[in-house]
């Protein structure tokens, strides 16, 4: 199915939840500092093993980055 | 010396520092330590799937002890600063929340209308707001009304180092509210960081003064020292302004 993350679209395999979608980017979903939302809602980490994304799901993975 | 409090939290040191714009990394690093800030600002912004730099603002700051505070720099209306503040709340687990709405590209001055909607939904929502707002003492006292932990307005625009632009409305703002105020940007250089402590103000955010001077780390040890002289002299409480002169020395006892 199709998705976008960060902006990006991507293919990705059906019924994926947030914690597959972050193996499947590289990413590691147990380290710290990191934030999801699909369709601009958060997703608390505690669902991101039951939370499955959707077809045409917009996916925002954000971290902090040197602000002022 | 009365505490510095933001929420339940005293903190020693009444410099905030952002974390932006720093020639690289590491003159970052010594920057924060040398200004003695407790607590730093970063952004919330998408991971890049690219980034190999292996540097982790989070992990860093979170090491050393400081007390993040997330911003919504970027965000132009209530919507995007409360998903910006949720999505921060959630990787920064934290509930601190420096808001900032923006009304225009050019000045960065805030939208006041937005930013009170928004601070009114994160108040509710349990966030400790931290507004970025205009030196009107109308809006910071409405901030206050809703809960907000503190109050910041501009010195001067962001990033302008032009410095405290409307002393007076500083004054007022400070009689007028009881939550922390704090100077948010617009700081160029040590003295007014000096100005807005004698001002009354309990503490000065600021950010590109100590990144883009010419030697940031001695700039934020500057920064620290200005931080701390103004505050003591709004302590010890300035002599009134004279037009004429007042003899220091004895005027008895004169040579004939």
């Amino acid at each position: 199915m199709n998705i976008s993350v960060n902006g990006e679209e991507k293919t990705v395999s059906p019924d994926l939840n947030i914690h597959d979608l972050l193996t499947v980017l590289e990413m590691d979903p147990t380290q710290a500092g990191i934030a999801v939302a699909v369709d601009r809602e958060v997703i608390p980490k505690t669902e991101w093993q039951t939370i499955e994304i959707r077809e045409n799901s917009e996916v925002e993975i954000i971290r902090a980055v040197q602000g002022g | 010396m009365q505490e510095f409090k933001i929420a339940d939290q005293t903190y020693t040191s009444r410099l905030l520092i952002g974390t932006s714009g720093y020639p690289n990394f590491h003159i970052m690093t010594e920057s924060i330590a040398a200004s003695g800030a407790e607590i730093a600002t970063v952004s919330m912004r998408r991971v890049k799937f690219t980034d190999t730099s292996g540097e982790n603002l989070f992990a860093l700051l979170r090491e050393r002890g400081m007390t993040i505070l997330p911003n919504t720099a970027g965000c132009f209306t209530a919507k995007d600063a409360i998903l910006t503040a949720n999505l921060a709340r959630e990787a920064l687990d934290t509930s601190l929340i420096k808001l900032e709405v923006i009304g225009d590209e050019e000045t960065l001055f805030p939208d006041v209308e937005q930013l009170l909607s928004a601070a009114e939904t994160l108040v509710k929502d349990d966030f400790t707001v931290l507004p970025y707002c205009n030196d009107d003492p109308i809006t910071c006292k409405k901030l206050e009304d809703i809960g907000c932990a503190a109050v910041m307005p501009l010195g001067a625009p962001i990033g302008s180092g032009m410095g405290i632009r409307n002393p007076y409305n500083i004054q007022i703002i400070r009689d007028l509210v009881q939550v922390p105020l704090i100077v948010d940007a617009g700081v160029g250089t040590a003295s007014d960081a000096a100005i807005a402590m004698e001002l009354g103000c309990d503490g000065v955010l600021l950010n590109t003064a100590v990144a883009k001077a010419h030697r940031p780390v001695l700039m934020a040890e500057a920064m620290k020292k200005a931080v701390e002289a103004g505050r003591a002299a709004f302590l010890a409480g300035r002599i009134p302004r004279k037009l004429y002169a007042t003899a220091s020395s004895p005027q008895v006892g004169m040579i004939e």
